[in-house]
């Protein structure tokens, strides 16, 4: 398909319903299409999809939208730090509560489950971590910068 | 390029002044911010962003990916600043930008692939091919929804210089000349090429709109 070159009348119909003839150009090719069905066919059919492409032509976006995506890498940023904190919060108090209790009278029991708990804590955040590194290379957000 | 394009009766730069003083406030805007002025390149940016965001729609097919890549590209642009030539037309650079970020995007998300076509045509470099997803999207433009959508169905069958050209011409709504500064290509390159574009569209549109878009039989009539 397509793969010819076009014809002087193809490209002449083209600029003609692109607005491109010069005025006197435009008035000739106007009379040469009154006579000819070929000629008004093909153009027809470029006006047509002119339309159809203005019609489905992308809504532009309001300034909301774009004041939107403004407002979101302060909101991400927030979040992303908010998250580190507890994360490196929690890890850090779970590992001094498990040292005080290993390091205590309390039962081996209690100590099973502390051990239990910090085991299957550090098993998660290993196990997303990994999860993350494997998928960071498919990531099509990781380089935007803001 | 055939001699066909070469004595064509077009009207040429001179009828588009408003592209060339878009070209000119771009230009000095983008000058003015390399220069530290952080307001200017707001106004750049004001004015441009909706043109960068309909070809990028044009490329990626969603409209959220549009609207960030086209942010990036400015976000580029400004970080860039610094390599911009005082004077240098504005358009054509940012528009390099703008399709570099949109291939970026596209080649990490793996739907950027070589052209098989691109071998047998007329320019050096190579076409690429874009596999969207199916849906297209919903919210885009006016007037009726299944026409709406099967051409996007069928847009979304074509290259990507093919997606380039014709959101230049019918999104952008740029004239002949404005689109061969924007691609520092001849006009007679801009004609072929939406040319065979918009045959390529036809054809991909003929399924939908039989009979009125049977372009193969058309064109032949009209050779």
């Amino acid at each position: 398909m397509s793969g010819r070159e076009p014809t002087r009348d193809e490209l002449l119909a083209m600029a003609y319903v692109d607005g491109e003839l010069r005025p006197a150009a435009r008035a000739e090719f106007e009379a040469r299409l009154a006579a000819s069905p070929a000629l008004g066919r093909e153009v027809s059919a470029l006006k047509e999809l002119e339309l159809l492409a203005r019609a489905a032509a992308p809504r532009e976006p309001m300034d909301e939208e774009w004041a939107r995506l403004a407002r979101d890498p302060l909101q991400r940023g927030t979040l992303g730090l908010g998250w580190i904190l507890l994360i490196v919060g929690c890890a850090g108090l779970a590992l001094f509560a498990g040292w005080q209790l290993f390091a205590s009278d309390a039962p081996l029991a209690l100590k099973l489950l502390m051990g239990a708990f910090l085991a299957g804590g550090a098993l998660l955040l290993g196990a997303t971590v990994r999860a993350r590194l494997r998928t960071l290379p498919l990531d099509p957000y990781r380089k935007i910068q803001r | 390029m055939p001699d066909a394009y070469d004595d064509l009766p077009l009207k040429g730069p001179a009828g588009e002044e408003y592209g060339r003083e878009m070209e000119a406030r771009a230009s000095a805007w983008m000058t003015r911010a390399k220069h530290g002025d952080a307001d200017a390149f707001d106004e750049l940016t004001q004015a441009l962003r909706n043109r960068a965001f309909r070809l990028a729609r044009a490329w990626v097919g969603s409209r959220e990916d549009a609207l960030e890549l086209a942010q990036e590209a400015f976000l580029k642009t400004y970080r860039a600043r610094d390599t911009y030539r005082d004077g240098e037309p504005f358009l054509p650079w940012f528009h390099r930008i703008l399709r570099n970020t949109c291939f970026s995007f596209l080649r990490q998300s793996k739907r950027l692939r070589k052209s098989s076509l691109s071998a047998g045509r007329e320019e050096d470099e190579p076409d690429w091919e874009i596999a969207d997803a199916d849906e297209p999207a919903p919210e885009d433009g006016v007037g009726d929804a299944e026409r709406r959508d099967a051409f996007w169905k069928g847009f979304q069958r074509l290259s990507a210089r093919d997606r380039e050209i014709l959101g230049l011409r019918h999104f952008q709504e740029l004239s002949y000349s404005e689109i061969a500064r924007v691609l520092a290509i001849p006009e007679g390159t801009v004609m072929s090429r939406l040319f065979h574009a918009r045959a390529r569209l036809r054809a991909a549109l003929a399924g939908y709109f039989e009979p009125e878009s049977g372009a193969s039989a058309r064109q032949e009539k009209t050779r």
